[in-house]
C-alpha cells in the first residue's frame, strides 16, 4: 500500500492538534510550548516522509501539480516557522496567528487531486530547485512577519491584548517582523533572479511579463514599498502589520492564485 | 512637499510601476514604452537621492544595492534597443543562413545575423504516453571562425550559442516531402521541402498548399499515413513514418505519390523524393544578459550584507518591554 496519504493525512491530524493547542494555550495563558514543538516535528517528520514517497515514486520534486505545491508550500512553511521559533522562543505565541492561515491552505490541499502531473523537459533543471527552495525562504519570512503583525493587531482589541499580555511590546515585534521582511526581499530578489536564468534557457526570453512574472514583480514591489515606509516614516506598528498582511495576500495570490488561474508557461502547459 | 530624490516621490513612481506591470502583461499594450517612463522616472529619482542624501555614501552596502539597481535599468534598457527576436523554421540537412521567418529586434540591433549559418543535421523528440512531449534533442553543424566543423546537440533548454545569439528548439515541428519541380518550359529544375502543419499538434490536418516555383496553379499535398504514428499507450519517438504516400491534387487531377516517383502536370514534373522533418526555433539575442546577472546578484548580496551590518542586536528582548507600548 502506498504509504504517501496516510501519512499526509498524519500529518496533517498532527499540525491541526497543534492549532488546537497553540490556540488554547494563548487562550488560557499557558502554552505548552514543548509540546506544541514536538507535535509540530512529529507532524513535519510525517509529512516530510510523504513528500519523499512521492519525490521517489515520480523522481520529481513536488512543484507541479496543484496538489504538490500547497504540499510542499504547507512544509516548507511550517518548517521554517519552526526553525526560526526554535532560535527565537518569542515567535511561538504567534503560532496562533499563523496555523489558522496554514490551516486554509491545508483544506484546500485535501480537495486536491492527488495523480502525478506531466514534468516538462525544461523542468529538469538544478535552477528550479534553487528558484523553488528561494521562493520557500522568502514566503516563509513574509509569514513570520504576518504573525507577528497578526499579535500586534490582535492586541488593539482586549481579548488580543490579554492572549498576547506576555509578549514583548508592539514596537519590538515590529522591529522583529521588519527584520523578517527584510530577509523575505533578499530571498524574492534571489527567486527572481534564478527564476529569470531558469526562464532564458527554458523559453528563451528571461522576463516576458507572464502574468506569474508580473505578479511576482508586484509581490517584490509591494515588499520594497513597505520596507521604504516602514524605514523613512516609522508608521504606527498596526500600520506596519497591515503591510506586512498586503505583501503576504500579495504572495499567496501569486504564488497558489495565479498558477491556478492562468495557463502561462509557469504551469507547464508547454 | 515632494521633491526630486526623495521618498515619497520614489513610492509614487514605484504605484506608476506597478500599473505600468500590469498593463505591461497585457498584449494590447507596448511594454517597452510603458516601463520606461516610471523606471526611467524612478532611475533619475534614484541617482539623485544618491548623489544628495549622505546616508548612502555612510552605508556603503546600501549604495552598492541601489548603484546595482540603477545599473539593472540602464542595462534593461540597453537590451531593449539592441534585442532581437525571431523565428525560423529548417528541414533536415538544411542549412540557416540568416533569414528568419518573423522577427522583432530593437531600433540598434546590427545584421550579425546575416553572417550566422548553421545545419540541421536531423533531430528526434521523445513522447511519453498521452501524447506528452519529452526531451528534444536536434544534431546541429556549423563551422567555426577558424572554419572548423563543430557539431552539438542541442533542444529544450540547451541552445545553440553561436556570435550571441541564441537558437532554441520549439514544440513546433512536423514533416517535410522533399520534392524536385522541373517546370514543363524547361529550366533548372529547383528542389526544396514543403513544411506540413505542426505534428503531433495538427495530427488530423497533415496538408499543406502550395505553389511550384515559376508556377501559378498551386498543389494541394496531403501526407497519408499507412500506420499509425502516436501511440497514446506508450512512450514513443518522433520520427519520419516509412510507410506512407503522398497525396497531392492539382485542380481536378489528383494522384498518390511514393517516395521515388513522379508525376507530369500541366505546368511541370513533380518528383517526389522522400519524407523529412523540420524544426521550429527561436532565436534571442542580448548582449546584456551577463551583465543583467552579475548586476542583480551585486544588488541582492548588497542588500544581504546592507540587513546583516544594520540588524545587530535583538531589542525585542528588552527586559520590561512586554505588552503594547
Amino acid at each position: 500500500m502506498n504509504a504517501e496519504l496516510p501519512a499526509l493525512w498524519s500529518a496533517l491530524a498532527a499540525y491541526a492538534l497543534a492549532g488546537s493547542l497553540a490556540f488554547a494555550g494563548v487562550a488560557s495563558g499557558r502554552l505548552p510550548e514543548r509540546w506544541l514543538m514536538r507535535l509540530l516535528l512529529l507532524g513535519l517528520a510525517l509529512h516530510a516522509f510523504s513528500l519523499g514517497v512521492r519525490w521517489e515514486r515520480l523522481g520529481h520534486g513536488p512543484f507541479l501539480t496543484m496538489y504538490e505545491i500547497l504540499s510542499s508550500n504547507v512544509w516548507s512553511l511550517l518548517a521554517i516557522f519552526l526553525f526560526a521559533a526554535w532560535r527565537l522562543p518569542v515567535l511561538r505565541p504567534a503560532l496562533a496567528i499563523v496555523l489558522p492561515l496554514l490551516f486554509v491552505m491545508m483544506l484546500w490541499l485535501a480537495l486536491q487531486d492527488p495523480r502525478a502531473g506531466h514534468l516538462p523537459p525544461t523542468y529538469k533543471t538544478a535552477l528550479l530547485y534553487v528558484h523553488v527552495g528561494f521562493g520557500k525562504v522568502f514566503l516563509g519570512a513574509v509569514l513570520i512577519a504576518v504573525g507577528l503583525g497578526g499579535v500586534v493587531l490582535a492586541r488593539l482589541t482586549r481579548r488580543g491584548a490579554a492572549w498576547f499580555a506576555a509578549l514583548p511590546g508592539d514596537r519590538q515585534l515590529d522591529e522583529l517582523a521588519y527584520r523578517f521582511l527584510a530577509l523575505a526581499l533578499v530571498f524574492e530578489t534571489l527567486m527572481l533572479i534564478a527564476g529569470a536564468v531558469w526562464a532564458q534557457d527554458a523559453w528563451g526570453r528571461y522576463w516576458a511579463w507572464d502574468p506569474l512574472e508580473t505578479w511576482a514583480f508586484l509581490t517584490w514591489l509591494m515588499l520594497v514599498c513597505a520596507l521604504h515606509v516602514r524605514a523613512t516614516f516609522r508608521p504606527a506598528p498596526p500600520v506596519s502589520a497591515a503591510l506586512a498582511i498586503g505583501v503576504f495576500v500579495l504572495a499567496f495570490l501569486t504564488f497558489f492564485g495565479v498558477p491556478f488561474v492562468t495557463t502561462a508557461p509557469h504551469q507547464g502547459a508547454i | 512637499m515632494v521633491r526630486l530624490g526623495s521618498t515619497r516621490l520614489a513610492l509614487a513612481l514605484m504605484g506608476l510601476l506597478a500599473l505600468a506591470a500590469v498593463a505591461a502583461s497585457r498584449d494590447a499594450f507596448p511594454a517597452g514604452w510603458l516601463l520606461a517612463v516610471p523606471l526611467g522616472l524612478l532611475a533619475l529619482n534614484l541617482a539623485c537621492a544618491v548623489a544628495t542624501h549622505a546616508s548612502f555614501r555612510a552605508q556603503p552596502a546600501l549604495l552598492a544595492f541601489h548603484l546595482a539597481l540603477l545599473a539593472v535599468v540602464v542595462l534593461a534598457a540597453a537590451g531593449r534597443l539592441t534585442y532581437l527576436k525571431g523565428t525560423l523554421e529548417l528541414s533536415d540537412d538544411e542549412e540557416f543562413t540568416g533569414t528568419l521567418n518573423s522577427r522583432e529586434q530593437g531600433p540598434m540591433h546590427g545584421d550579425a545575423i546575416e553572417r550566422v549559418s548553421f545545419t540541421q543535421r536531423g533531430f528526434v523528440v521523445h513522447y511519453e504516453p498521452g501524447m506528452k512531449r519529452a526531451q528534444t534533442l536536434a544534431r546541429i553543424a556549423w563551422r567555426d571562425a577558424r572554419g572548423a566543423l563543430r557539431e552539438a546537440v542541442v533542444g529544450d533548454d540547451t541552445p545553440l550559442r553561436l556570435a550571441g545569439y541564441r537558437f532554441y528548439t520549439t514544440p513546433n515541428k512536423g514533416f517535410a516531402p522533399e520534392f524536385v519541380w522541373q517546370g514543363a518550359r524547361g529550366g533548372a529544375p529547383a528542389r526544396g521541402t514543403v513544411h506540413l502543419p505542426s505534428f503531433p499538434a495538427q495530427l488530423a490536418s497533415q496538408q499543406q498548399e502550395w505553389t511550384p516555383p515559376g508556377g501559378s496553379q498551386a498543389l494541394q499535398t496531403r501526407l497519408e499515413l499507412e500506420a499509425p504514428l502516436v501511440d497514446l499507450e506508450r512512450p514513443w519517438v518522433l520520427r519520419a513514418p516509412v510507410a506512407h504516400a503522398l497525396a497531392v491534387s492539382s485542380g481536378a487531377q489528383r494522384v498518390v505519390l511514393r517516395p521515388g516517383e513522379s508525376h507530369a502536370f500541366a505546368e511541370g514534373t513533380l518528383h517526389y523524393l522522400g519524407l523529412r522533418m523540420w524544426m521550429g526555433y527561436s532565436v534571442f539575442y542580448d548582449w546584456t544578459l551577463p551583465w543583467l546577472f552579475a548586476a542583480a546578484v551585486l544588488a541582492a548580496l548588497a542588500l544581504g550584507a546592507h540587513y546583516v551590518a544594520r540588524f545587530r542586536g535583538e531589542p525585542w528582548q528588552v527586559p520590561g518591554a512586554a505588552g503594547r507600548a
